[in-house]
């Protein structure tokens, strides 16, 4: 430690505290987010997590807000000097959120997967990851054997898990966060992936979904958390699948044209260095039957990439549903690398889109779109597979060439109206979930809750919106003393 | 249930090339149930066409560790996989994707990218003196 501290005091000295700030945090030369403060969260904790005994409240926390909003995310990026080159690298940190009467308390843990512990141990990265091609130093079996568990979290029947898109979900104590190990959903699933993204009904059951080796495979969850069905099939060539809509009656993917080159990924590139994008090709549009998954259909429509969907609902022989359009695989990957170093990567925007499938015949497909800056659409759980008329969005309103968002934007679907709350540039506003209020059953009525960053004062915040009164802004912020690397989804389970 | 597949492929190999002794020293057992399947391959067949394999009750095992024998494989470069077959059904069982459930390993401990190693990466010259190799299964 003393050592540590001198050299720290040293350097700090003839470079300035950005480069004390890098011997604290175990970080290499090629990070320095001092010209795009909005992108020090992409810096990553190492493996201690920063505990807050008491958080600040500004404002008022609504009195019925009781329960826990679990989050998750990457939240380390470099061991040993190694540094990792894409956001979705990055180990899965858990958060948990508490809110009753009024009060709120905070705890982080990250979720020690196979990976995490050994590499832990070890003081440096030892498995390829997903966007960096770090040569494997250990066996690997499996997608498991690289998981990070870094995505989303799903509480089922009181247990929680920790989501990632390749692997298996992670077990882990929603009381104390501390991780139980991967769940087997039955002998045969063992090891494969389950999906990040998975829609819970209203009555409870799940479905999620997950792809590897051209494979897919469907999972239809009691609301106990046990495995009511499953299908592995053969699924139209797409490397990368990240999210699904679900309808009363069917599931809906949107498969990318993204090839894996095989001779890349053998000669050593990273997973994504290796998928390749073909903008000639079509987007497949495959639906299946929720009530007989053998039943599927494949429809086509012009290249495109998404990520997110917000919800999906049928009536009269047509699906409706609606997502967020990105920009194509390459130049979002060019892009992370950007922001991984502390660079502000091409402002470039991704978009509503809303999407009418009509079945009849050989079946027709109708596309709308808005061109706000959005992504991570929310509705409220209560709306899930059914028919639905809001959705919510972090936006980007005015921000020149800042990276992330600033904004919260609800919009009204039969209406085509917006409503919206703007932050100064200052702040960076992340996915903010609709929380419904106790006691009420129309749709929208609740909170928006979710996380942000106050790139002034370097901490991280919670804040709360009513969500039928957005433009008034926060109804309460509650403040971190410090900073955590940004995340990806949460969801809110009421006590 | 044993399957006398590979002994007439181990039989003419064994006519047309010279031969020698390759001694493995098999390490990491996690149980002692099933059977160790060895299959070794030249760099034309690797992972598909052995041209000299071995079975062995995994139940011999004694600290995680088992000794095997192969007489008689063909001399040249070479490549070793080493499945332990917990269940003793005779092969690497996987998921419904593809993904083996059973512990693997190969020369050189060789660790692949996405998928099994490359034949270089798990390469040795097996010669007239034989050759004892020490795997790690995982």
């Amino acid at each position: 430690m003393q050592r540590r501290d001198f050299l720290g005091a040293g350097l700090a000295t003839m470079l300035g505290s950005s480069a004390q700030e890098a011997l604290a945090l175990g970080l290499p030369a090629d990070f320095d987010a001092n010209a795009a403060p909005e992108l020090r969260p992409f810096a990553g904790l190492s493996g201690e997590v920063p505990q807050a005994s008491a958080l600040r409240i500004e404002g008022r926390i609504p009195a019925g807000l009781r329960g826990v909003y679990y989050r998750n995310g990457p939240g380390l990026m470099a061991r040993g000097g190694e540094r990792y080159r894409h956001w979705f690298d990055g180990d899965g940190l858990v958060q948990a959120w508490r809110f009753e009467d009024g009060r709120v308390s905070h705890s982080a843990r990250f979720v020690q997967t196979t990976k995490f512990k050994v590499e832990a141990r070890e003081q440096r990265f030892l498995v390829p990851a997903l966007g960096t091609a770090i040569p494997p130093r250990m066996p690997i079996h499996g997608p498991d054997s690289m998981n990070v568990a870094n995505t989303s979290v799903l509480r089922q029947a009181g247990r929680l898990y920790a989501l990632w898109e390749g692997g298996s979900a992670y077990e882990l104590d929603p009381a104390s966060l501390a991780t139980q190990g991967p769940r087997a959903w039955s002998p045969e699933l063992a090891g494969l992936p389950f999906s990040a993204h998975p829609k819970q009904e209203v009555d409870g059951t799940s479905w999620n979904f997950g792809t590897a080796n051209g494979r897919m495979v469907i999972y239809q969850l009691s609301p106990v958390g046990s495995l009511l069905r499953s299908a592995v099939f053969a699924m139209p060539a797409s490397a990368m699948v990240h999210d699904f809509a679900v309808s009363q009656r069917y599931l809906v993917f949107l498969l990318p044209p993204v090839q894996l080159d095989l001779q890349a990924l053998r000669t050593g590139g990273s997973l994504l260095d290796a998928m390749r994008w073909q903008g000639d090709q079509p987007t497949r549009v495959l639906i299946i039957d929720k009530s007989d998954l053998s039943q599927r259909r494949v429809l086509e429509m012009p290249a495109a990439f998404v990520f997110h969907f917000g919800n999906a609902w049928d009536a009269d022989g047509e699906i409706h549903l609606d997502y967020v359009q990105g920009a194509p695989l390459p130049e979002i990957n060019a892009d992370m690398e950007q922001q991984m170093r502390g660079r502000r990567p091409q402002p470039r925007h991704s978009t509503p889109r809303f999407m009418r499938i009509t079945l009849d015949g050989g079946g027709r497909i109708a596309l709308q779109s808005r061109d706000e800056a959005v992504e991570f659409p929310v509705v409220d759980p209560r709306v899930v597979a059914q028919r639905h008329s809001k959705i919510w969005y972090p936006t980007a309103v005015d921000l020149g060439t800042r990276w992330g968002f600033n904004g919260l934007m609800g919009l009204d679907l039969d209406s085509g109206r917006r409503e919206r709350f703007v932050f100064n540039a200052e702040i960076v506003i992340e996915e903010h979930v609709l929380v419904p209020k106790p006691g009420s059953s129309k749709e929208g009525e609740g909170w928006l809750l979710g996380l942000g960053y106050d790139t002034r004062r370097q901490q991280s915040f919670a804040s709360i919106f009513d969500a039928q009164a957005l433009t008034a802004g926060p109804l309460a912020q509650v403040w971190l003393p410090h900073w955590l690397p940004y995340g990806f989804h949460g969801r809110f389970y009421a006590s | 249930m044993k399957k006398p597949l590979l002994i007439p492929l181990l039989a003419l190999s064994s006519l047309c090339t010279q031969a020698a002794e390759l001694d493995l020293d098999v390490q990491g057992l996690s149980a002692g149930t099933g059977q160790l399947l060895v299959a070794v391959f030249g760099v034309e067949g690797w992972l598909r066409q052995p041209i000299a394999a071995s079975r062995q009750d995994a139940s011999t095992q004694q600290g995680g560790a088992l000794r095997i024998l192969l007489k008689n494989v063909p001399e040249g470069t070479l490549g070793v996989s080493v499945v332990h077959d917990l269940n003793g059904n005779g092969r690497l069982d996987m998921n419904a994707m593809g993904m083996p459930q059973e512990p693997t390993a190969f020369s050189n401990n060789a660790v692949g990218q996405f998928g099994p190693p490359r034949f270089e990466q798990a390469a040795f010259e097996l010669k007239g003196e034989g050759a004892r190799l020490t795997i790690k299964l995982n």
